[in-house]
């Protein structure tokens, strides 16, 4: 039973998981059944990209290996852990994990970033291919090309995986970036208050009163955009909402005894800003920060579709569209494979972001899209 | 607060790499201006001088009214944006509407049957439409109504034979082009609006007084109508004002992808350009347009709430 990940979480009736498990090294075993030959190749090649798909791909597989197979050692003793676990945070996750829909896209989104990050592995075509084009383009979705190909017979499956690779690390990294700076320009301005508050307030107001997406416009056209710029434009764009719930949030807790206690046996500003306000003013910045990532997501495809942001050889699901408006005639599919993917994983983030704010009990939070 | 914005976007578009000169020589690809017409150019538009001088010069001719000629167009930027905002207020307000319409409607109607079916449709509903971004279903949209089933014009905001057509098909025409590029504009966010009223709506109902209302024996309809909603709608007043910088980004997606001829391509245009005097200006009438808005949502909450007053 231990040889078969997922088998022991299945028996003790754990199903989301234990499925999870099993989906998972099922895809892997079909990965490795297909493409044992890619892997070995990548492994010995000196580009990083694909050598790092392949060790992400053996690093998944020891992953899953290891977890149920220390399960299935551990799950003897399973009273014992189970009267351990009763702090707020298992209580937050006992919640989540009742909530199927918000479960469901959680798996969706590790799925799909596994996916991404083996796309060179799992990919059927190279995605920059083009040979015999007046053969291969234009042709509608098969088994041999499952999104069919565009106009220059390129395979839109492979093309919408490394796209997918490329949204999903803007998506996050950018967010990052966006939420440490918001949550620290917040906390700083909130903690002193006073004219420092008033001086880093008026500056946000002046951001908040942009058009978001004029001002990425802006920046992106100016600037060369390439994959880095891009994210760092999106992350320094975006803080400003964040900065301003954050500073609400901590200029209520300020007020509180333990933070005029850690005041009086004289911590000093940082520590008590580090060690005690963010934390507590942190559970609506996740669930914010995950709505945030779909924004990212969209922003960014927004931008690519405008033809400003990423540059057609480079697939990103925006250009991937706007490359199917042109052939709107020709192929429907072109533009409507990669605006589903880019649907489903906004979807799966707005979804988890409702499962973790009903699951961290914040209050009601509002942010609309870019 | 504008002037800062301005100021902003002046010295990012000035420290940022690239000449607007070079985009101009690529416009002119086969006879390429001799390095004399260059220079005359850079002299005209104030681009040979160092950007402290072109700051403070630019600020003067801006606060007297004047933000200068477009590097591409060879005239005036006001001329130009009064020629295109009439194009993108239409196109906003009317999805506001839209939006106002059938966000407040869902929201209600998914509030009043709570946990029912059709509340469960509705929810799921708008959250995959809040999810969908707005300029891919534009183009399935297109793909739908306009290339397969011709019901609708593919873009811009009138036909060719405009001219030609009596008063009536004049009118009908225009409205023709408006369906798809308002229906996308306005669903998302009456998505969002009937979201967020449904919550509001929900709470209000918990509250003591509508208890009493209905101890009172008033009929569910006058509660749910003239009591609960009342409540309800005021945050959605504030909402409508904080949503207006997405929806004019959303207007530039929009914009783009129905060759409508507003605020937000003339936008893409000058960025592709860096036609820095367009650029500029259209920025800040993006932003004007929003303090407006936010002034405006102010004003309306101070009326239609009481207990808000700014006296002191």
């Amino acid at each position: 039973m231990a040889l078969i990940p997922g088998a022991n979480h299945l028996r003790d009736h754990r199903l989301k998981r234990g499925g999870g498990l099993l989906t998972l090294a099922l895809l892997l075993g079909l990965i490795f059944f297909f493409k044992h030959t890619k892997i070995m190749e990548f492994l010995n090649s000196k580009d990083i990209g694909s050598w790092s798909a392949a060790f992400i791909f053996i690093v998944l597989c020891v992953v899953t290996y290891t977890y149920s197979f220390v399960y299935a050692i551990k799950s003897r003793s399973k009273k014992d852990a189970d009267s351990r676990r009763n702090g707020a945070l298992h209580y937050a996750y006992k919640r989540f994990s009742a909530n199927s829909l918000a479960t469901f896209s959680a798996y969706l989104i590790v799925l799909m970033f596994i996916v991404a990050f083996l796309a060179p592995i799992i990919a059927p075509y190279d995605p920059h291919l083009i040979n015999d084009v007046i053969n291969t383009r234009y042709l509608s979705p098969s088994f041999t090309h499952l999104f069919g190909t565009d106009s220059l017979g390129r395979d839109l499956f492979s093309r919408a995986l490394f796209g997918a690779r490329i949204s999903l690390s803007i998506g996050i990294l950018s967010v990052l970036i966006s939420m440490s700076l918001g949550t620290i320009y917040g906390a700083v301005a909130g903690y002193f208050g006073g004219v420092i508050d008033n001086i880093l307030m008026r500056f946000v107001d002046v951001i908040m009163a942009f058009p978001i997406f004029f001002l990425m416009l802006l920046l992106v056209g100016v600037f060369d955009a390439s994959i880095l710029m891009l994210i760092l434009i999106l992350g320094f764009t975006s803080w400003a909402g964040t900065a301003r719930y954050i500073r609400g949030e901590i200029l209520s807790l300020r007020e509180r005894e333990f933070i005029e206690s850690s005041r009086a046996i004289g911590l000093p500003a940082h520590l008590i800003i580090w060690h005690h306000l963010i934390p507590n003013a942190l559970s609506p910045v996740l669930v914010s920060a995950t709505l945030m990532v779909g924004g990212m997501i969209m922003a960014e495809a927004g931008l690519s579709f405008l033809g400003i942001g990423l540059r057609p050889p480079t697939p990103s699901w925006g250009n991937m569209i706007s490359e199917g408006q042109e052939a709107v005639f020709t192929g429907w599919w072109i533009a409507f494979f990669p605006g589903l993917l880019l649907t489903i994983t906004i979807l799966s983030f707005n979804l988890l972001a409702d499962g973790l704010r009903d699951a961290l009990d914040t209050k009601t939070l509002m942010r609309k899209y870019v | 607060m504008l002037l800062g914005i301005a100021s902003l976007v002046f010295f990012i578009i000035h420290i940022a790499p690239g000449d607007p000169l070079d985009m101009l020589i690529n416009q002119y690809q086969r006879n390429v201006p001799s390095p004399e017409t260059i220079e005359a150019f850079r002299i005209k538009y104030g681009l040979d001088q160092p950007i402290h001088i072109q700051y403070f010069k630019w600020l003067q001719n801006c606060l007297a009214g004047d933000l200068g000629e477009s590097f591409r167009y060879h005239r005036p930027v006001t001329t130009l944006i009064t020629e295109r905002i009439p194009f993108t207020i239409q196109l906003t307000f009317l999805a506001l509407l839209f939006d106002a319409l059938f966000g407040i409607l869902l929201g209600i109607i998914s509030a009043v049957k709570q946990y029912t079916l059709t509340d469960k449709i509705i929810s799921v509903g708008s959250l995959i439409i809040y999810s969908i971004p707005g300029f891919w279903l534009a183009l399935m949209l297109i793909l739908i109504f306009s290339v397969n089933l011709g019901w609708l014009p593919l873009s811009q905001t009138r036909s060719l034979d405009y001219d030609l057509l009596s008063g009536v098909d004049q009118f009908k025409d225009r409205l023709m082009h408006l369906i798809l590029p308002v229906f996308v504009l306005g669903i998302a966010s009456a998505a969002s609006t009937a979201r967020y009223l449904r919550s509001r709506l929900l709470e209000v109902l918990n509250e003591e007084f509508i208890l009493a209302a209905r101890a009172r024996g008033i009929k569910e309809k006058a509660v749910i109508f003239s009591h609960a909603l009342k409540n309800a709608l005021i945050p959605i007043i504030t909402i409508y004002g904080m949503s207006l910088p997405f929806l004019l980004g959303g207007s530039v997606l929009i914009e783009s992808i129905f060759s409508w001829p507003g605020m937000g391509s003339l936008a893409i245009e000058a960025v592709q350009n860096r036609d820095y005097p367009l650029i500029l200006a259209t920025t800040m009438m993006g932003a004007i347009l929003v303090v407006l808005g936010n002034l405006l949502a102010d004003i309306m909450y101070a009326i239609v709430d009481p207990r808000v007053s700014y006296d002191t």
